[in-house]
């Protein structure tokens, strides 16, 4: 995906929109498994990064827009975890997000689901810049403002937690239950 | 095991991209991010107040009652200061309290009122005489 990044040199705030409104709205999906959040998210980004474009224009915008995304949705999450009592929007809120593919969940779909979601928020964010954005551990730390070492830490427990979601699935199709004695 | 989550990972986020792209009406959102006048994202679930700026209500409700009983309280604590050890000097002049011992009052003999008067003797109270004609008094008949 490098390689394919917007440099924002030589195109106009909306070109830069229209190259990377599916990348990013990708990447704050697979950080958020919510649709309409992520849409929302992405409009901060966009917000803040206008704000600065014409600074951010000539070095890298889309892994600034980025870097705000992904620290977005970390923040969103922390605030959405200390008020559990969310209630529903509006009506236009609900038929918009039943209106999503996929019954709104917002989710890729697919059996890594259920465990990727379950991941701390750090973590989950270090599995997709790692495995959607195809970033280095350097760029990562740098995304998130920590070291490489926590890095390693966060990826490799959220390795151990997915080995740990394949060997439970692979016991229960083999026909022995969830995996854990009852 | 690793290289095989990896590209499982991989290919996860790859299925998933695939059904998931921004129609027309984000994209215009999008693009005019950078217009003040384009609306700003909808009210999340659980912060449609946060969003519409209705937060400084609370907070400045919070503000104006954190005021009051500050100014209340210094109020009551100017009123509770407590009084000055010495007296505050007065117009009047001071009455002279007795400083020496209190008169013990003395047995009286009886039949002496002890304000300085006699009593009356003991024995039936005196009728008032009549002063006039009056109704009869029913009194005892004899047998």
């Amino acid at each position: 995906m490098t390689a394919r990044e917007a440099r924002g040199a030589e195109i106009t705030f909306e070109e830069f929109v229209t190259a990377t409104a599916g990348r990013l709205l990708r990447t704050a999906v697979f950080l958020v498994y919510d649709r309409h959040l992520a849409e929302d998210l992405l409009q901060v980004t966009y917000e803040r990064v206008a704000r600065r474009w014409k600074r951010v224009a000539a070095g890298e915008p889309e892994a600034y827009a980025r870097k705000i995304l992904v620290n977005l949705a970390i923040d969103e999450h922390r605030r959405r975890s200390r008020r559990r009592d969310l209630p529903v929007g509006t009506p236009a809120d609900v038929e918009r997000y039943a209106a999503v593919p996929g019954g709104g969940a917002g989710g890729p779909g697919g059996e890594l689901d259920e465990v990727l979601r379950a991941l701390p928020v750090k973590q989950r964010a270090v599995v997709v810049l790692r495995y959607w954005c195809d970033l280095s551990e350097h760029e990562i730390a740098a995304v998130l403002g920590i070291s490489r070492g926590t890095v390693k830490s966060h990826t490799a427990r959220a390795m151990t937690a997915l080995r740990r979601h394949m060997a439970d699935r692979e016991h229960m199709e083999q026909g022995g239950g969830p995996g854990r004695e009852r | 095991m690793n290289d095989e989550l990896e590209t499982l990972l991989r290919e996860h986020y790859r299925r998933g991209a695939d059904r998931i792209g921004p129609d027309a009406e984000l994209l215009h959102r999008l693009r005019n991010a950078a217009d003040p006048a384009t609306p700003r994202p909808r009210a999340r679930p659980g912060r449609p107040w946060l969003r519409a700026g209705l937060w400084a209500v609370p907070v400045l409700a919070a503000a104006a009652a954190v005021l009051a009983f500050a100014l209340l309280g210094s109020g009551e604590r100017r009123e509770e200061r407590p009084a000055p050890l010495v007296p505050a000097p007065s117009l009047t002049v001071p009455v002279p309290t007795p400083t020496g011992p209190s008169p013990v009052p003395r047995p009286t003999p009886p039949g002496q009122d002890p304000r300085g008067g006699s009593l009356p003797p003991a024995g039936p109270a005196p009728t008032s005489a009549p002063s006039g004609p009056s109704a009869p008094v029913p009194s005892r008949t004899p047998g």
